[in-house]
């Protein structure tokens, strides 16, 4: 392998790994190009998307896991702010887009999700798992891409959690539930400020709390390259990274029609491998439903989901890989891979029962104007709460940590 | 300051054969499960081979006139779920 230091600016040497990066572009390059071959040039358009995100969350280490442990253990809110941020600029595209229903030929749909018992027992676990399985759904795929084994068993139980979810999800749904709310049922101008009004509670609150414990409030540091070597060797700042994905995503309901979504493509693979060895997935009531027969049917290629899925890996690959920060830890404590499994499981299942993840329901269910997106919020924050106090019993760190990391 | 990175070769190859792998599962699920027939419509600007349910919706008419009709009125908020991929209904097929 060739690994030469590229540039020296600032006193930071970056030190990209090429061979590392010849795989990840060729790759991107070849997925794009088979991807349209065979699908057609919607679905590549869509894979480069997923490219596009995987880098901004690496390049930002954009993750909900952390930031939530950071600001309930370390009363840190900088990852907190970022994400309402984030939210509320993609809202500001979304939700016209979604109220219009479509653009041209393409319809736009939203995350607007029935509010249930399923999706509140599925978000507390969801957020849970995720402080045990160290990253939620997008947290658990750019990790994976930036070359992290423990991260590899996360998704590989994830997958197995979101496809036992779609074996029991239609007894979740059997359970008491109320119909979707949109905020926009009150007109979109009135939804939009209402959205906002409620991202910005968050994002004062938060502040407030960072100030109160440490008398000061975490500002985004400048980049540490000079020039604009940092837009491709990275870090980024958070709130440029969040706006990066708030493109993107609005970007993916133009062109997807539908709203940024992670964990259904897992349940889609963990069903195709299981019907690959044996399992009648087929026959279940989930599998059977034409959307998803349909998606269990025909290649994984033509399902959105799974192709950005792919794309954002690759493109969290590439970012690892121009950090010179590709580098497999083989050694995973015991303790941690059980974290790690049970993590993975009880967020796959979890996902499911909550129409997604923070991606699927959370990020894209408030900027979907959604109710279930808050409701979402506050019960996986709720149950992340509970995951930090769980991470000592794996030889994790949880309240008692007093190292301050993002 | 300096960065200092672990860099194995093993690692990118031990990546590049996960790729590989993961490249040749998927393109025997191409294979094998091919893609869904093109939707028979008389729109010039046909479904895409393999489009997502999601853009099934609302195909856009053309008149014979060549032009585009009004866009349609906003959809009515869903009493179910949307048909988003995660909030699909679970209603099995009669």
């Amino acid at each position: 392998m060739s690994s030469v230091p590229q540039s020296t600016a600032g006193g930071l040497t970056t030190v990209s790994d090429k061979s590392a990066l010849k795989v990840t572009l060729g790759s991107l390059a070849l997925g794009f190009y088979a991807i349209w071959l065979a699908v057609d040039v919607r679905f590549a358009t869509l894979f480069l998307i997923g490219a596009g995100l995987g880098f901004a969350l690496y390049q930002g280490s954009f993750g909900f896991t952390g930031a939530w442990r950071r600001f309930v253990v370390h009363k840190r809110s900088r990852g907190i702010r970022a994400q309402m941020i984030m939210i509320g600029v993609a809202a500001l595209g979304m939700m016209p887009l979604i109220q219009a229903g479509s653009i041209g030929s393409q319809a736009i749909v939203g995350a607007i999700a029935p509010l249930g018992v399923s999706l509140v027992v599925g978000a507390a676990m969801f957020g849970f798992g995720m402080q045990l399985g160290g990253g939620c759904g997008s947290g658990t795929l750019f990790t994976v891409g930036g070359g992290s084994l423990r991260m590899l068993a996360t998704l590989a139980f994830f997958i197995v959690g979101a496809l036992i979810g779609t074996a029991h999800l239609p007894w979740w749904q059997a359970q008491p539930s109320l119909p979707p709310v949109s905020l926009a049922e009150m007109g979109l101008p009135g939804g939009l400020v209402l959205s906002l009004s409620l991202l910005a509670l968050v994002y004062f609150v938060s502040h407030a709390i960072e100030r109160k414990a440490h008398g000061d409030v975490e500002t985004e540091p400048a980049p540490k390259r000079k020039g604009w070597s940092w837009l491709l060797v990275g870090p980024w700042p958070l709130i440029g990274a969040g706006l990066a994905l708030s493109v993107l995503s609005i970007a993916t309901l133009l062109v997807a029609g539908h709203p940024w979504s992670v964990t259904y493509g897992f349940g889609l693979w963990g069903a195709k491998i299981a019907l690959a060895v044996g399992i009648p997935v087929d026959e279940w009531a989930f599998w059977q439903v034409p959307f998803h027969a349909d998606a269990l049917r025909h290649s994984v290629l033509t399902n959105t989901v799974s192709v950005m899925n792919f794309g954002l890996i690759l493109g969290a690959a590439t970012a690892a890989a121009l950090a010179g920060s590709f580098a497999p830890k083989n050694a995973i404590p015991f303790r941690s891979l059980i974290a790690a499994i049970l993590g993975g499981l009880l967020m796959g299942y979890g996902a499911r029962l909550s129409f997604g993840c923070n991606i699927g329901a959370l990020f894209s269910g408030i900027a979907s104007g959604s109710l279930h997106g808050w409701i979402w919020f506050a019960l996986a924050f709720a149950g992340s709460c509970l995951g930090v106090a769980a991470r000592p019993f794996f030889g994790l760190d949880g309240y008692k940590s007093q190292k301050v990391s993002q | 300051m300096t960065v200092t990175t672990e860099r194995k070769p093993r690692n990118t190859a031990i990546f590049a054969a996960a790729l590989a792998a993961t490249a040749g599962v998927v393109t025997i699920d191409h294979v094998v499960s091919g893609v869904p027939a093109p939707v028979a419509s008389a729109t010039p600007r046909a479904l895409p081979a393999g489009g997502a349910p999601c853009a099934a919706i609302v195909p856009a008419a053309r008149t014979d006139t060549g032009k585009r009709p009004p866009p349609p009125p906003p959809k009515p908020l869903p009493e179910g779920a949307t048909e988003a991929p995660d909030l699909v209904v679970t209603r099995p097929a009669n």
